[in-house]
């Protein structure tokens, strides 16, 4: 792309991101361990960490964004979210669905508000 | 304890099945020791909750591993990866469910390509459509019916049968171009395609079933495992468009089987409205005596305000309507975004243009924002409901910067909008069209 997007955002829109199509087996594997490792991350930041854990275990600030790679990739890729661009009141509401009618009951309370703080602080509607 | 050996499991063989090397074999192993590590602190609850996944809530967890849920879903990823690539060139959105639309100018056919027929999956591709088998599918039509059917594929290919080009487009097509920014897969202008589909007239098989008086309404069910504990994607529509000639079962795409993502074997075409309405993968319509009341017609799915609301804000579930027929578009296939020319060049633009429930009255086309507009050359399509086809030429004399703009009206005098108009979810998106060009000396 040129440097003609400048003009073009004169214009309200956006373009979608060309996303890389994840190679078959990796896509598994990195769903696999991406959701057993942040359950174990998510488990420190749930503040009982059981401390005999590996050495370099990630610092508990990246907590919120590894609730969220935990949990909201799941059931869809993390592309599905990670291609939005909403306010606060909007990624609730995203939530409120995700948890009551789709099924992500396991998702605390408490972690909803981590992952939301997360979606609006980085994917808001002002993010790139 | 036992449960989560056995996710360990079967998540490891799932590894080894898809040719996992010996070094990310390795890795897992870690992971999990660590995990089994953890788990073994505390007993049942406590250890799921140690692992992220809150006290008491470890019925979910546990239903969605015993059902298979995530491993099925990873394994589906893994052959569904194979069918993107027979869809060259597609913006994927997210390859989980698999939703991808092309840009504008790989667009530029008459009748689209099945390689480039966009995408739009809610949940997971049915395995019998992976593996194009044909074998114990039938199609049931039940309901407010005098004589329920089951049809094999076979009986439904002895039937009389129609041919149409017909436009199907995500109701979410054009979504990105919604400010503020909406919920949704960010669909640009390439969720739409206008392929050429062979199937059973709908209102035959709705007269060999016999209608009852109490007939309203259709409810399509498909074969794709839904994601979650969301209901399994289900729409309708009422019994006037489904008795409508051009609503079609469809087993043929361009003169083929369909593809795997857009339907295999049999799906719903009910052209000129929003695509959910056709519905894929189809392996039943319940006839309804009231309009289908399913997740995806009711709340704020696929249904937009009965009046224009203020953007960004949410009105009252009571005032959202569904959604039906597609509204006035057009699309400009060439040049691509971004062409450079010289001044003084002719230059050929090219398009699409169709009107949903309406016909298309004609196309301006203007390269200076609007000022001045002229006329393309329009063709006629092939069969009501498919799109229309505009030519031009236009020339810069000058270098600069440059935007081409294609509006569309339709025979009651309805035109494209050059602002989008706005709704919560990002629907029935048709402001106008603009091909951004650089012109040098
Ligand atoms: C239990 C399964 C499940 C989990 C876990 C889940 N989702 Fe979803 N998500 C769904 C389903 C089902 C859809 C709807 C898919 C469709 O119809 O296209 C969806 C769609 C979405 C969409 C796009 C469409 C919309 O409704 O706005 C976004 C954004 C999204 N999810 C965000 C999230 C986030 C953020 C999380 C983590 C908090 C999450 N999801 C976790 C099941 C899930």
């Amino acid at each position: 792309m040129s440097e003609l997007p400048r003009f073009w955002r004169l214009w309200p829109g956006r373009r979608p991101v060309r996303a890389r199509i994840p190679d078959g087996f990796i896509a598994v594997a990195a769903a696999a361990l991406s959701v057993l490792m942040g359950n174990a991350l998510a488990a420190e930041h749930n503040g009982k960490p059981p401390k005999p854990m590996v050495e370099n275990a990630p610092m508990v600030e990246t907590a919120p964004k590894k609730l969220f790679e935990t949990h909201c990739g799941v059931c869809h890729s993390l592309e599905l979210p990670r291609s939005q661009r909403l306010d606060r009141n909007t990624w609730r509401w995203v939530m409120d669905d995700m948890v009551n009618k789709f099924g992500a009951t396991w998702i605390t309370g408490k972690q909803q508000e981590l992952i939301i703080d997360y979606l609006t602080e980085n994917h808001g509607p002002q993010s790139p | 304890m036992k449960k989560s050996l056995e996710i360990h499991d079967q998540l490891r063989e799932l590894l080894v099945e898809n040719g996992a090397s010996g070094d990310d074999l390795d890795r897992f192993d870690t992971v999990m020791s660590r995990r089994r590590f953890l788990a073994g602190l505390g007993g049942g609850g406590t250890a799921l909750s140690l692992l992220g996944f809150g006290a008491g809530a470890e019925m979910a967890l546990q239903g969605l591993f015993g059902r298979g849920m995530i491993p099925a879903a990873w394994a589906a990823e893994a052959e569904k990866t194979a069918q993107i690539e027979g869809k060259p060139g597609m913006i994927v959105h997210n390859p989980r469910p698999v939703n991808g639309e092309f840009p504008p100018h790989l667009l530029n056919d008459d009748v689209t390509p099945t390689t480039r027929h966009f995408v739009r999956n809610n949940g997971l591709v049915p395995q019998r459509a992976e593996a194009q088998n044909p074998q114990g599918w039938t199609l049931a039509i039940e309901g407010e019916v005098h004589r329920p059917l089951k049809l094999s594929l076979e009986d439904l290919m002895q039937m009389p049968s129609a041919t149409y080009q017909a436009c199907i487009e995500c109701g979410g097509n054009g979504r990105a171009n919604f400010n503020p920014p909406v919920r949704g897969n960010p669909w640009d202008r390439g969720a739409i395609g206008c392929s050429e589909w062979q199937g059973v007239r709908l209102r035959d098989l709705l007269q060999r079933a016999g209608l009852k008086d109490s007939a309203v309404y259709t409810a399509h069910d498909g074969e794709d495992p839904p994601i979650g504990s969301a209901q399994p994607f289900s729409r309708g529509i009422p019994i006037d468009k489904a008795m409508e000639e051009h609503t079609l079962i469809a087993y043929r795409m361009n003169g083929k089987p369909l593809h795997a993502l857009n339907g295999y074997p049999v799906r719903v075409v009910v052209p000129g409205w929003i695509g959910s309405a056709s519905q894929k993968w189809l392996n039943r319509i319940r006839i309804r005596d009231k309009v289908h009341d399913s997740d995806k017609m009711t709340g704020y799915s696929y249904r937009i305000p009965e009046y224009p609301v203020p953007p960004g804000s949410r009105p009252p579930e009571s005032v959202m309507k569904i959604l039906t027929a597609w509204q006035i578009k057009s699309l400009i296939t060439l040049p691509a975004a971004d062409t450079k020319t010289s001044a003084g060049k002719r230059m050929a633009v090219r398009g699409h243009a169709w009107a949903g429930e309406n016909t298309v009255d004609r196309v301006l086309l203007s390269t200076d924002y609007g000022v001045n507009w002229k006329a393309a050359k329009l063709t006629r399509p092939a069969n009501k409901y498919a799109w229309y086809h505009f030519d031009s030429e236009v020339r810069f004399d000058q270098k600069g910067y440059y935007e081409i703009w294609a509006r569309a009206f339709d025979q009651r005098g309805n035109a494209q909008p050059f602002r989008q108009p706005w709704n919560p979810r990002g629907y029935l998106g048709n402001v106008i069209h603009r091909v951004p060009v650089l012109v040098d000396v």
